[in-house]
């Protein structure tokens, strides 16, 4: 470009530049809408909870106390933060790997010629776009403890003593991870699904008569060619985890004992149920940061697994 | 240019970062100025609104927006935007409101939620603003106590007056006698009773006992044995005393060894409803006026083939032959940066005078005629061959009544009572002992506690 420009006459190259300069111009109302949305919505909240994680507020006189850090020392000592932070990580340990090998799992079923497969594809995609709360309604009939029809066959088939679910804090949590993933595999199954289909057919023939078996193309031909799709996957499943909120919130309430309170459902009862806003920002923060992290990680990361074609 | 359309940009995003988040610094509110401001705007004859957060519960009805027409009517220069929650997303209501900075004008609350808002300094004293409205605190709520500090924050309206609820049909069925009219049951004797109603083997369950998930149905009877010690005398959690262990042992012996209370993990998982015993599958519960309030009276509303007796509430062996009561009071409140703290306390003050009886509760305001309360209600009861002289008894006329705390409310009530629920569902469902879930609620909310006293 800048050889090009560099040999124009001097009336073309003016032309040039306010071509380009109209072009940027263009490129910056085109992008004016998304940079005013993340201005308001994500980078001014954000600065926002963290003054507020600085400052004792109280916004019913307008008085704010400058705090500096003490209420990130608080979180830090405080062994219900740990708890939340250790309920998050125990969420994702089963949320994660579940939801994007059983969203895997499916769109290689669905990938295969195979009957009804429009039906049975939009039976996958029902959890998805059913309303959380619905769906949580129709979990908590299947779970209950007593006449709920899971504890039923198990009780038909001799366990006298079946797990209590909710109200259990060894099963509790377990349970609402598997709610989650079986919640939000459908959309994972999709987008799967999309990217298989985006692998050429050639690739496979000639696999074929190399004489690779089915393990073998999927290891070294499939994987490969979705793994953008994967990590973009797995990103979003990651902090779908960190964010785990609707079934703690409408199924248990954080608890029992504590067992389901996850990050976002401490910051949630700090804030709204015991009013201690500057708590809630400096455990927000440390969502954010830990949530940059584990991005972190897994974009410098991808290098090793992650094959742009 | 896109140097300039970047200065342009943080230059925006830091103005309104501070516009955002930016305050006027140690300025408090002055109650005193916020009441003289009020008194100023209602002498200059000028309209306010006032914005009223109470309990749907309360303000979903017919008598209450008949109250609102006739306050309306007496003072035509203070309107009332009323704003109706549902009593289980009260607290969360409340705070966001009073976070986000939205003026309240009045608000309800039970004995935790305003202590609780006390505590967090959401109010204001109304000491003064009463004087104004001509409501003397000291006297006209009889032998009513300043809330903190010798100050006054709560309007009281009500006072609950606790009692046994039961089913005739389920005692006639396992033909079993009713309570006493007046010798109140211990709570051996209830236990035992609700033992023997009880029936699960029919086409519905029937258990003889209901319950809430709320403290009182587990700590109360141990509030009757201390005198509602629930804090130590330096201000710590008292709830792993001996009395509130033996409480909840009696209630775990109700549901988990006689089986005549629904299992915890069922009552959770149901979401159940605190007027699910209306539904007739139950044979006793433990209740308030309210029950009558809002649902024995309202047939139409809680249909049923059954009548409905009322005996004195429960009391330990130890207390025998006396008659007992939870005390809580409800109460109204105006919110620190009320502008309209005397407008606000008159309509507190309609309120306990000309609407709080209609919803067949007994007002804690002496001035208040309450001559018709009792006939009133006996004769909404009649039906249940419930006669005056119970409704006088039960319902807030025997003067020999022995008050108790129902629940704590001085330090960190709010986190005191939902620890407290959130742990010892690990005692009922059989994964913790009693001990270690109490002295687990203890260090929670003693924690709690420090902290508040911190601030």
């Amino acid at each position: 470009m800048a050889t090009i420009l560099k040999n124009m006459p001097e009336r073309k190259l003016s032309r040039a530049y306010s071509l380009e300069r109209l072009e940027r111009r263009a490129g910056l109302m085109f992008a004016l809408p998304v940079i005013v949305g993340f201005l308001l919505f994500v980078l001014i909240p954000m600065i926002c909870v963290f003054l507020l994680s600085l400052y004792k507020v109280d916004l019913m006189s307008n008085t704010f106390e400058f705090k500096r850090f003490e209420y990130y020392d608080k979180m830090l000592h405080d062994p219900d933060f740990w708890k939340s932070v250790r309920n998050t990580l125990y969420y994702m340990v089963i949320y994660v790997p579940l939801t994007l090998a059983l969203g895997l799992g499916m769109a290689l079923i669905l990938n295969t010629k195979m009957r009804a497969r429009g039906l049975v594809r939009t039976f996958f995609i029902i959890p998805y776009i059913t309303t959380y709360v619905a769906t949580l309604v129709v979990w908590n009939v299947f779970l209950h403890p007593t006449e709920g029809p899971v504890n039923s066959l198990l009780v038909s088939l001799g366990i006298a003593n079946p797990p209590q679910y909710m109200v259990d804090t060894d099963w509790a949590l377990p349970m609402l991870a598997l709610i989650g993933a079986w919640k939000d595999v459908g959309y994972h199954c999709i987008l799967f699904l999309a990217a298989l289909q985006g692998v050429s057919k050639d690739y496979y023939e000639a696999s074929s008569i190399d004489g690779a078996g089915r393990f073998q193309r999927f290891k070294h031909i499939t994987f490969p060619l979705i793994s953008p799709t994967s990590f973009f996957l797995l990103l979003i499943t990651i902090i779908g985890g960190l964010q785990a909120f609707y079934q703690m919130a409408l199924l248990t309430k954080g608890g029992p004992a504590f067992s389901t309170t996850t990050m976002t459902y401490h910051i949630y009862r700090s804030a709204f149920e015991y009013y201690n806003f500057s708590y809630a920002s400096a455990v927000g923060m440390f969502l954010f940061l830990l949530t940059l992290v584990l991005i972190a990680i897994n974009w410098f990361g991808q290098k090793k697994w992650v094959f742009y074609q | 240019m896109i140097k300039k359309w970047g200065l342009l940009a943080v230059a925006a995003m830091l103005l309104f970062t501070l516009a955002a988040c930016g305050g006027k610094g140690n300025n408090s509110v002055n109650s005193d100025a916020s009441s003289q401001a009020s008194s100023s705007a209602a002498a200059s004859g000028e309209t306010v609104t006032l914005k009223f957060l109470n309990i749907s519960e309360y303000m979903d009805s017919v008598e209450f927006k008949a109250f609102l027409d006739r306050f309306q009517v007496k003072y035509p220069n203070i309107k009332v935007d009323p704003i109706s929650v549902p009593h289980e997303q009260y607290i969360n209501k409340r705070n966001i409101m009073l976070a986000s900075g939205e003026q309240v004008d009045l608000l309800w609350g039970n004995g935790v939620e305003q202590f609780d808002a006390i505590n967090k300094g959401f109010l204001m004293a109304i000491d003064e603003a009463a004087k104004e409205v001509d409501v003397d605190m000291t006297k006209d709520f009889g032998d009513f106590k300043p809330d903190k500090d010798g100050k006054y924050y709560r309007f009281p309206i009500q006072q609950n007056n606790w009692m046994l609820y039961y089913n005739k049909k389920v005692f006639d069925d396992a033909k079993v006698p009713y309570p006493d009219e007046k010798v109140p049951m211990t709570w051996d004797e209830v236990a035992e009773v609700a033992q023997k109603i009880t029936n699960l083997n029919g086409k519905e369950k029937v258990y003889g006992m209901f319950y809430n998930n709320w403290g009182m149905y587990f700590y109360g009877y141990g509030s009757q044995l201390n005198n509602g010690k629930f804090y130590t005398d330096d201000g710590k959690v008292n709830i792993n005393a001996p009395e509130f262990v033996r409480s909840l042992e009696w209630m775990n012996d109700v549901m988990n060894v006689k089986k005549a209370a629904m299992p915890i993990a069922e009552f959770i998982q149901n979401n159940t409803d605190f007027l699910s015993y209306w539904n007739g599958n139950y044979g006793m519960v433990v209740g308030a006026q309210w029950y009558a309030q809002l649902a024995a009276t309202k047939k139409d509303k809680f249909p049923r083939d059954w009548k409905t007796g009322i005996a004195p509430m429960p009391v330990p062996s130890e207390m025998a032959g006396k008659h007992m009561n939870w005390s809580s009071i409800d109460s109204l409140a105006v919110p620190k940066n009320s502008t309209h703290a005397k407008e606000a306390l008159i309509l507190a003050k309609e309120y306990v005078s000309d609407y709080t009886l209609s919803t067949g509760a007994l007002p804690m305001y002496t001035k208040v005629a309450k001559d018709n309360y009792f006939e009133e209600l006996a004769s909404a009861l009649k039906d249940d061959d419930i006669t005056l002289e119970q409704v006088t008894y039960l319902f807030g006329g025997d003067p020999a009544v022995i008050n108790v705390e129902e629940k704590p409310v001085l330090g960190a009530p709010q986190e005191y009572e939902s620890t407290f629920l959130d742990i010892i569902s690990q005692y009922y469902t059989g994964a913790k002992k009693v001990d270690e879930v109490l002295n687990e609620v203890k260090v929670k909310v003693d924690a709690a506690i420090e902290e508040q006293q911190k601030n």
